[in-house]
């Protein structure tokens, strides 16, 4: 080949690296905002006491933060109560905490079952500052509100009643809602929320409340079959499972949910490392039996006779969920969120597999 | 004059300034006071049930108090179902065979759905409970008893603690887009119940509504109860008067129901009112009477006893006022006995005045000292002039108390019952007048004493005996015996029994160790957890503690006997019993252990070892299993090199001969070092001196193998400038001793050099002292030089160490 072709060959060829690698360096800044739910009862934030979660947060430059502040349930008893309020312990001492907070407040289906529109006003406005007790710690207003629901077709009406209501109260909030992969899938029937986003939980498909059920929180295939669709009339962010939970049961009843496996914590004396073997029975791999509540240390009000059904997501269902995100739609101001900050369950994935998970569109 | 005034306090003031009273910095356990008063008089003398020996905070003057002991475990229900919940438990059960006399209802079902599930949860399980339940079985098959079920827990959830919408942090939506911003600054935890303003008040007219359609009057009355209770956390006034007095006010004065229902009647009174309500419920109602007892508003003693019109009221409202002082309470007593000298609770004030009586003027001798002294002065402070002058006037008070009981006794306001000779008695003992007290007793018959009464009378003629003896009889000691089995054997019933059984092993040992029987004396301190508050190791202390402290080296070698002898006596069998390993959690079951007679002979070689008797206490080291060195303890010690001393640092472990010790090898070792330098001379003997120096040095305080000599590091240790206390000890006397003598031995400029080097920085912190002892090799050019290297080079030491060990 001619020298001077040859030249100009390898130039372009230079240029094309060059270009290739500008393309590269524009996707990376064009990735989804990295986010992470918190969901625990109790909301710590501080520059020592959470080396593990501190560490991942900058690892994986984590830029949001999803804060469950407020569970709201219904009881025949209590009617409708906050059945957690989580505490709040934030002190960041002399680091510059940039992170986006967003309040998220969960509110079961029967609580809108139950939602008088005569009360709608008081309870509306109860979630609504029951959330924004963050401000009051961070000290700086947040720009968004979260709610989190599993609605059906019975109680749409009800849940965009509370939406609008919530916003006629606090305008100055933008909303945004999680949606599972069914109201995703059946949009007419449950219809579209009255809110700016959406949080797209590409988990919790089976019924957690039959103890006989095998892993309630993930499976590809089932997932799938909700996303042949693949636009939403409003803009979606998305979040991935990466968590434990702990399902109990009494008298074969569903009782209450842990979102962390607390087996290893009950099932060990006030002394660390101490097996008490008595205390549980491991009837199936992931079902346990509560022989004796732990005298020494239960935070979870056990009894005897309860049964422990512990589920997880781990690496491979969240490479299977960023895959099927991966195909939907995206834009830069898309949100990937894990669910959520627990370094047990997060620790055990390999850094670039929870960077990937990250970054589906590339 | 004024000035000078001024002038007199500021510099009385400067004083404080510049010699604070001295207090007590330490880490590690802290007990409640509260927790170690002495008391053997039990209250349950005076038949009163619901009350407890006195102690200083109400927590403790009821059954039902929580302490530390029991914090974070779970109540056994049967504690729990004492009193009002067993009445209602057995009413259930009553009522369900009347409806239905083929019902087989367990009342552990009825304590399970009454007691043991919350609102929640029961509405959440209520299916798997039917099925499970036998007495929810029982009220689903009579549905007007399910229906009230349903009602009692929606009222129990308005009416318990619960998380409310309420929160201080919250900030408050005041119009649309307008808000006040939350709180920073508050307590987390809201204690009081917030009222929900959509159900709270739907359930008390829910309520109204069951009850007008409800034809049982055993779950009217109950679903009017539910009303009350729900009004009272609603406040609504209207609602809880009219329910309470149309459906519970004329039930039976001993109905849980009805008194429960009056507490809230009561407590929507004004204040005055208040307190004479409260007063007729402590009367009326000993599980209320704590929480009586806790409300009653002292500040308004005087105005509420003018409201009263009778005597026995006011008696009462004395009473009440008697229970919130802590102090000298005669003078109520006596008012009271003028107003009402058959007051029930008469009794129960003559047995608190006695256990005050208890805690100021014996509680510094049998257990840690008197709360009196405590409230007056800091614990360093306390002059022993200070505690003798108050506890005159301590005395005085108690014979101001056995006057006016006497007095009683014979003008016939008090009468002569077998208890109030029973505390006469006593009080002649605490007292000090033997014979008045052995006059007493002997008036007391002992068939009119109840079961608690005829123990009372066993153990304080048992104190008596002690208390009057040169030494310790066999039969004494088979009295005592007998005494702490049978307070072991009632303690299930009289749970009480337990402190008591406690009390008197603290008295019993402090007068076995005065009188002749030191050695079964601090053996008796196993079986009880509770004299040891004050002790360096607080709740860690044991009876080895004891022992440790208190022993000497032949008394250890009688315990030893005494565990191992062929025919025990009573006593002795009871003192072979296990012993508290720990005393901060005595309430445990399994806080116990059998006496490990190798931790004796160990202690006996410490005693030993600080006498410097190194082959008496090798010989005892000799005779302890080899196991026990790889206790915990023990093994903490065996990567160190006690032989070989960083002066910087007495404990580093310095193991450049990876060796490892025991306590016996270790003396071995020691001995066989001091017998060679008494056999040799020069620098040979000055290089096994430097051993022998480094090897004291590391039993010393400072050192790493402080366990030769002592049974714990911690707690109070004097401090620096009190190394005269032990001076072999803190000061490292004997080492220096041994170093000392290198100086005398050795040409060695090295060896020189670096024992002054040790000297200086091992012992020394005087300038003056530093210089004098580098006089010592001032004119030994080389020792100066190399002395002066090891101050520049800290590695240098090192090479010294690896040398020369």
């Amino acid at each position: 080949m001619n020298p001077n072709i040859q030249k100009i060959v390898a130039s372009l060829s230079f240029l094309l690296l060059l270009f290739a690698l500008w393309q590269m360096g524009t996707l990376k800044r064009t990735s989804a905002t990295r986010a992470i739910y918190y969901w625990k009862t109790s909301f710590e934030k501080n520059t020592y006491g959470n080396d593990r979660e501190n560490d991942f947060i900058q690892k994986h430059e984590i830029k949001k933060m999803y804060v469950k502040l407020l569970d709201v349930d219904y009881s025949d008893g209590a009617g409708i109560f906050p059945a957690s309020k989580t505490r709040i312990e934030y002190y960041p001492g002399e680091f510059v905490d940039s992170t986006f907070y967003i309040p998220v407040i969960y509110i079961t289906n029967q609580v809108l079952l139950h939602l008088d529109s005569a009360n709608m006003d008081y309870y509306a406005k109860n979630f609504i500052s029951n959330a924004l007790r963050l401000e009051t710690h961070i000290h700086r207003p947040v720009k968004e509100i979260q709610i989190d629901c599993d609605w059906t077709k019975s109680t749409r009406d009800t849940y965009f009643k509370l939406l609008l209501c919530m916003k006629k109260w606090a305008p100055q909030y933008q909303y945004s809602v999680t949606l599972r992969l069914y109201p995703y899938k059946y949009r007419n029937e449950l219809g579209i929320p009255p809110v700016n986003r959406v949080m797209l939980m590409v988990y919790n498909i089976d019924n957690a409340r039959n103890y006989k059920q095998a892993n309630s929180i993930f499976n590809v295939n089932e997932a799938a079959k909700y996303l042949r669709k693949k636009n939403y009339p409003l803009p979606m962010d998305y979040a991935l499972p990466v968590f434990s939970w702990t399902l109990v049961y009494r008298n074969h009843q569903f009782l209450r949910v842990f979102t962390n496996n607390i087996i290893p914590e009950i099932n060990t004396n006030i002394y660390a490392g101490q097996i008490d073997s008595t205390l549980l029975k491991r009837l199936e791999p992931n079902l346990f039996l509560v022989v004796k509540p732990n005298r020494g240390y239960d935070p979870y009000s056990l009894k005897a006779g309860d049964i422990l059904k512990v589920e997880s997501c781990g690496e491979k269902e969240l490479i299977e969920a960023s895959l099927l995100i991966s195909r939907l739609p995206f834009t830069p101001q898309t949100t990937i969120a894990l669910f959520d900050l627990d370094p047990n369950d997060l620790e055990k994935i390999a850094y670039e597999k929870i960077e990937a998970a990250y970054a589906p569109f590339h | 004059m004024k000035k000078l005034k001024l002038l007199t306090l500021l510099f009385i003031n400067l004083l404080f300034v510049i010699w604070p009273p001295k207090s007590t910095n330490s880490c590690g356990f802290y007990l409640s006071r509260e927790e170690y008063r002495f008391w053997t008089f039990d209250p349950n003398n005076s038949h009163e049930p619901g009350l407890q020996p006195l102690f200083y905070s109400l927590d403790y003057s009821h059954k039902g108090f929580n302490t530390s002991n029991n914090y974070g475990f779970e109540i056994e229900q049967s504690d729990e179902f004492l009193g009002e919940y067993a009445d209602n438990i057995k009413l259930w059960q009553a009522y369900c065979l009347e409806v239905d006399p083929s019902a087989k209802v367990n009342p552990s079902d009825i304590e399970t759905i009454l007691y043991h599930t919350e609102p929640i949860e029961y509405f959440k399980i209520k299916e798997g409970l039917i099925e499970q339940n036998s007495f929810l079985q029982f009220a689903a098959k009579n549905q007007q008893v399910l229906s009230y079920l349903d009602y009692a827990k929606k009222s129990e959830y308005q009416s318990n603690q619960h998380e409310s919408w309420f929160c201080y942090d919250c900030p408050e939506i005041i119009a649309p887009g307008k808000m006040n911003p939350g709180k920073t600054n508050y307590y987390y935890y809201d204690v009081n119940i917030q009222p929900d303003p959509i159900y709270g008040l739907e359930t008390i007219e829910k309520g109204k509504l069951l009850l007008k359609n409800c034809t049982d009057l055993f779950l009217k009355e109950r679903y009017a109860f539910q009303i009350v209770r729900t009004s009272f956390y609603n406040y609504d006034s209207a609602s809880l008067r009219e329910y309470y007095f149309k459906y519970l006010n004329k039930m039976p004065i001993n109905s849980w129901l009805r008194n429960n229902a009056y507490m809230y009647e009561v407590l929507f009174r004004d204040s005055l009112e208040r307190n004479i309500g409260l007063t007729k419920i402590f009367e009326i109602c000993p599980d209320k009477r704590y929480r009586c007892e806790e409300l009653f508003q002292d500040a308004l003693f005087e105005p509420s006893l003018k409201l009263v019109d009778n005597n026995h009221d006011k008696a009462m409202l004395h009473v009440m006022h008697s229970l919130q002082k802590p102090m000298e309470q005669l003078e109520s007593i006596k008012t009271i006995i003028a107003l009402d000298p058959t007051n029930k609770f008469l009794p129960f004030l003559w047995v608190r005045e006695i256990n005050k009586l208890e805690d100021w003027i014996l509680g510094g001798d049998y257990t840690v000292g008197s709360t009196k002294n405590e409230s007056f002065f800091t614990y360093d402070e306390m002059s022993n002039q200070a505690i003798f002058s108050q506890k005159q006037k301590d005395l005085q008070y108690a014979n101001a108390i056995l006057t006016t009981l006497e007095q009683g006794l014979q003008n016939g306001s008090i009468p002569k019952s077998a208890f109030y000779n029973l505390c006469a008695g006593y009080i002649a003992f605490i007292s000090k007048d033997i014979s008045k007290a052995n006059e007493y007793y002997s008036k007391v018959a002992f068939n009119q004493l109840n079961a608690v009464g005829q123990t009372q009378l066993l153990i304080n003629k048992l104190m008596l005996s002690l208390s009057q003896t040169d030494k310790i009889t066999p039969l004494i000691e088979d009295k005592l015996a007998d005494c702490l089995v049978l307070l072991y054997k009632n303690s299930a019933e009289n749970p009480q029994y337990k402190t008591l059984q406690m009390q008197l092993i603290n008295f019993a040992a402090k007068e076995f160790r005065g009188r002749g029987e030191p050695a079964k004396g601090l053996m008796l301190y196993g079986k009880s957890a509770q004299p040891y508050a004050y002790h360096p190791l607080l709740g860690i202390a044991n009876v080895y503690t004891q022992i440790y402290t208190y022993a000497t080296p032949d008394q250890i070698d009688e315990q030893l006997a005494i565990l191992n002898k062929p025919n025990p006596n009573a006593l002795e069998v009871f003192l072979r019993s296990k012993n508290y390993s720990y005393t901060y959690d005595y309430g445990y079951e399994d806080n116990f252990s059998n006496w490990d007679q190798n931790k004796l002979l160990d202690i006996k070689s410490m005693k030993l070892v600080q006498q410097d008797k190194l082959l008496l206490a090798y010989e005892t080291v000799k005779l302890i299993d080899t196991a026990y060195w790889s206790n915990d303890v023990n093994s903490m010690f065996k990567r160190d090199d006690p032989f070989c001393l960083n002066p910087w640092n007495g404990h580093d472990p310095m193991n450049f001969r990876n060796v490892s010790y025991n306590k016996k090898t270790f003396l071995k070792e020691l001995i066989d070092l001091k017998l060679k330098a008494s056999k040799s001379t020069g620098e040979e003997k000055a290089q096994l001196l430097l051993k022998i120096a480094n090897a004291y040095y590391s039993m010393s305080y400072s050192g790493k193998y402080w366990i030769m000599q002592k049974n714990f590091q911690g707690g109070w240790e004097p401090e620096q400038e009190h190394k005269d206390v032990d001076p072999t000890y803190y000061s490292g006397a004997r080492a220096k001793y041994y170093y000392k003598l290198i100086l005398q031995t050795s040409n060695d400029p090295k060896l020189l050099g670096a024992t002054i080097y040790i000297l200086n920085t091992a012992f020394e912190t005087n300038t003056t002292q530093l210089e004098k002892n580098r006089a010592v090799i001032r004119r030994n050019t080389n020792a100066t030089d190399y002395y002066e290297q090891l101050s520049a080079n800290c590695d240098l030491f090192y090479e010294f160490i690896k040398t020369y060990n």
